[in-house]
């Protein structure tokens, strides 16, 4: 046990390392790197991966995988677009976004858990559908809304200072701590991940576990997809292409065990700055969103590769 | 000694820091089969992975027979160098590539070359000639491994050990998933390879088989070489107390006459597996219920349908008299009745979870609504690794890190913390030591005595005889026979169980 948990502060260690290297390094190279603006701009960069991260954290957690996210970010941007020209209504608009999400959640979870699809297959289809259907819709042009009422999600501030999703990320993340944490679904989860047979065995009912937590995680993709739509001023079925990239690199940088059963919210919650602030500091230095694709390729590696050395060691 | 084709001398192992193996002696004749036995985590298995390489030794010497005739110091860095000298171990769980045919298993990582391509012919004549030695001429070289029984793989190990010019083969519980026939074909296995020079090292928890089979005995505990005696010079319970380091008392339960009277669960028109057949049954309050049968006699089946993992058809369940429908582990826990699998690892842990976790599984939805409490998870935790004795180094120890018997103390432990009606224990004592399996039975009679019911599935002849008050005989999906153990002799139980 010792053993496990030193190797587990390692990681966290070395994650907060790799942070803090990254924030001296861009310090140096770019001069607006280390202002408060900036900060809070990389707080607000990564709250759509970080709230999309705690779903993807739990289905990880399962051992399944879910690669809709960028998909479920156009088809609830796109969607919430139409929405709110015919509504013109904030609420509205977000009550939709998380209705939309939840049932993509729910559909997924349903057809992995109760025909024993890998939800690698599932969540597949799913991204067709999802960005398939966008496209349709809008014939493929940007359905853009510019009224602060709908990019408020992705653009607006509570007392001038804090970007509401940056608000929406912290009650997410403090709603995961909780759930995985302190509440029997939470260890169950965790059970359903590591074995799967032994926790039907115990009387866990692992289809309705599978069906909670990708709910949970369409629930939470829609909160993205309404940011992402309010940041890009509208609803574009283009959105979000490859996000679900970085959302499960931030998992498993964060040390979640692909395998499943493994894993803690924290690291997760660290991986996700580690790349939201290397996103960041790369664009503040010019560095080509390309190339930024190819350093977090070869991070995701490292990462895996420091997982298996690291459990082979055990 | 000059038929001793094996020296090693004062082996010393540790793993960080902690002593494994302790100055440990230990020799091989020619054509002898050596019994290694102790309970888990004596250093038995240790001592053998030194002996093929996969774990290296800190201290003390291997000798090893050379060409001459004379023993030579060696070291075996690694398992291709032991493979080389002659050393090959059959796993309990076995090394095969169940997706490739028998021929390439055989080869592997030896093949056959023509140039750079695979010389198949060869391969396959290879593996005939081989597989003829361990009598599998009857079945093709090329069958997938996967359509074969457990027992056939052994022999396809076996057939791998031999084709490396094997000289000592070790096997580790050879016996342990093999029906009774399957046994007396290994065996006769065993004495044909011992009359071609072959050593064999024997390692196993059965003291039948070890007096069947064995000529000499070494005894392990707690990482010491405790004594290797002659098989002909010694007895079971010389030999049991040697191995737990006290003396065995052994009691029998079925002269204690009890009267069950109160049906707490009952069966009717059940039909279990492909046989076609229906049986009926009946299990009391407070009463011990052994299930004895062969491999493949459907008592597993049996108990997968009360507990609700398979579907039971049209038979009709009654628990405390009412009928009762059955769909999944759920509604049975829900109905009062849980069970213990045999295989553990799958089945009834979560290896990556630790003690506390796996111990609440269960639990949990009775002790809480939506959260959960530490506190009271940690107390329940700590009241039964006293109650039942579970050796771990805390609340957060890691499963995998537990002895077999430990891990079955957990998951007893996960059902009583429900308490329970009905319990169902399927093969309780596999893979757990002596010492550990006392205390089980002593579990057992103790819930029997508050009055549950218990179900107990076991190969293990004396274990059901010794433990039960009333002994089902199960044979093809039938009830064969069904009776007061106090009643029933060893040999009535095996006559019924396979005819």
């Amino acid at each position: 046990m010792n053993l496990s948990k030193n190797k587990e502060m390692i990681r966290q260690g070395t994650l907060v390392a790799v942070l803090l290297l990254e924030i001296i390094l861009f310090s140096c190279f770019s001069p607006n790197f280390f202002t408060f603006s900036n900060l809070i701009n990389v707080l607000r960069q990564i709250s759509v991966t970080g709230i999309s991260a705690v779903g993807m954290f739990m289905i990880i957690l399962l051992g399944d995988i879910d690669l809709s996210v960028g998909a479920v970010y156009a088809f609830v941007g796109v969607m919430c677009a139409y929405i709110f020209r015919a509504t013109q209504n904030t609420i509205v608009v977000f009550l939709s976004a998380v209705a939309i999400g939840t049932c993509i959640g729910v559909i997924s979870g349903f057809i992995t858990a109760k025909g024993k699809i890998p939800a690698f297959i599932t969540t597949l289809a799913v991204t067709s559908v999802c960005r398939g259907t966008a496209y349709i819709l809008t014939g493929g042009t940007p359905i853009g809304i510019s009224n602060p009422k709908f990019t408020v999600f992705g653009s607006g501030y509570v007392f001038s200072k804090v970007p509401i999703p940056v608000i929406i990320m912290i009650v997410v993340l403090a709603a995961g701590f909780f759930l995985i944490g302190y509440t029997r679904f939470g260890r169950y989860v965790y059970a359903c991940g590591g074995n799967g047979q032994a926790s039907r065995w115990s009387g866990i009912n692992v289809d309705r576990i599978r069906i909670l937590v990708f709910t949970i995680s369409g629930f939470l993709c829609g909160i993205s997809g309404l940011i992402l739509a309010g940041r890009l001023g509208g609803g574009l079925p283009g959105a979000g292409d490859s996000a679900e990239m970085d959302v499960i690199t931030t998992v498993v940088l964060g040390g979640t065990s692909m395998s499943g059963g493994k894993g803690k919210l924290w690291g997760v919650i660290l991986g996700v700055f580690v790349v939201g602030v290397l996103n960041n500091g790369l664009t503040m230095m010019n560095v080509s969103s390309y190339w930024q694709q190819v350093v977090k390729g070869v991070i995701i590696l490292m990462a895996v590769l420091f997982d298996i050395r690291a459990s082979r060691t055990a | 000694m000059s038929d001793v084709i094996l020296q090693m001398s004062n082996i010393t192992k540790r793993f960080s820091g902690v002593t494994v193996l302790n100055k440990v002696n230990f020799n091989l004749k020619k054509g002898e089969v050596h019994v290694l036995i102790g309970e888990n985590g004596a250093g038995k298995s240790t001592l053998m992975k030194i002996l093929t390489g996969i774990h290296q030794k800190d201290e003390g010497q291997i000798l090893l027979v050379n060409k001459n005739g004379e023993l030579e110091e060696t070291e075996l860095k690694n398992p291709v160098m032991a493979l080389e000298r002659g050393i090959s171990m059959v796993f309990q769980e076995f090394n095969l590539m169940e997706n490739m045919n028998i021929a390439e298993n055989i080869c592997i990582g030896y093949e056959p070359v023509k140039g750079a391509v695979l010389d198949r012919k060869k391969m396959i004549e290879t593996a005939r000639e081989q597989m003829k030695r361990v009598n599998m001429e009857e079945v093709s070289p090329t069958a997938i491994v996967e359509t074969l029984t457990t027992a056939q793989k052994q022999c396809v190990e076996i057939a791998k050990c031999l084709s490396h010019d094997a000289r000592i083969i070790i096997l580790d519980e050879p016996t342990s998933s093999l029906s009774e026939k399957e046994v007396t074909t290994l065996f006769s296995l065993i004495r044909s390879l011992k009359a071609s020079g072959v050593s064999i090292v024997y390692i196993s928890h059965r003291m039948e088989e070890i007096f069947e089979i064995g000529d000499r005995i070494t005894v392990f505990r707690d990482g010491e070489m405790i004594d290797t005696v002659s098989v002909a010079k010694t007895s079971e319970n010389e030999l049991v107390k040697m191995i737990i380091g006290r003396e065995f008392v052994s009691d029998h339960l079925s002269e204690k006459v009890v009267k069950h009277e109160e049906v707490r669960l009952e069966g009717r028109h059940i039909s279990v597996g492909k046989f076609g057949k229906e049986l009926d049954f009946q299990v009391h309050k407070g009463e011990i219920l052994g299930v004895f049968g062969l491999v493949g006699a459907g008592r597993t089946e049996l108990a997968r349908m009360i507990f609700g993992i398979d579907p039971i058809g049209d038979g009709i369940l009654y628990k405390d008299g009412e009928p009762v429908r059955i769909a999944n582990p759920r509604d049975a826990i829900r109905l009062g009745i849980g069970m213990i699998p045999e295989d553990r690892k799958n089945l009834g842990l979560i290896t990556k979870l630790n003690v506390r976790d796996n111990l609440t599984l269960a639990a949990l939805k009775r002790m809480s609504v939506i959260l959960k409490s530490r506190a009271q998870e940690s107390s329940l935790t700590e009241e039964y690794i006293d109650r039942l004795g579970i050796a771990t180094s805390g609340q957060q120890q890691i499963i995998e890190r537990l002895s077999g018997g430990n891990q079955q103390k957990v998951v007893i432990s996960k059902w009583l913390a429900l308490d329970l009606d009905v319990i169902i224990l399927d093969e309780p004592t596999r893979g757990v030591d002596v010492g550990a399996k006392a205390e089980i039975y002593a579990i057992m009679r103790q819930l029997a005595d508050e009055g549950k019911s218990i179900i107990m599935i076991s190969s293990d002849l004396p274990e059901v005889l010794r433990v039960s008050h009333r002994i089902l005989v199960m044979h093809d999906g039938e009830i064969k026979l069904n009776r007061p153990a106090g009643t029933l002799d060893q040999e009535q139980i095996m006559h019924a169980a396979i005819s």
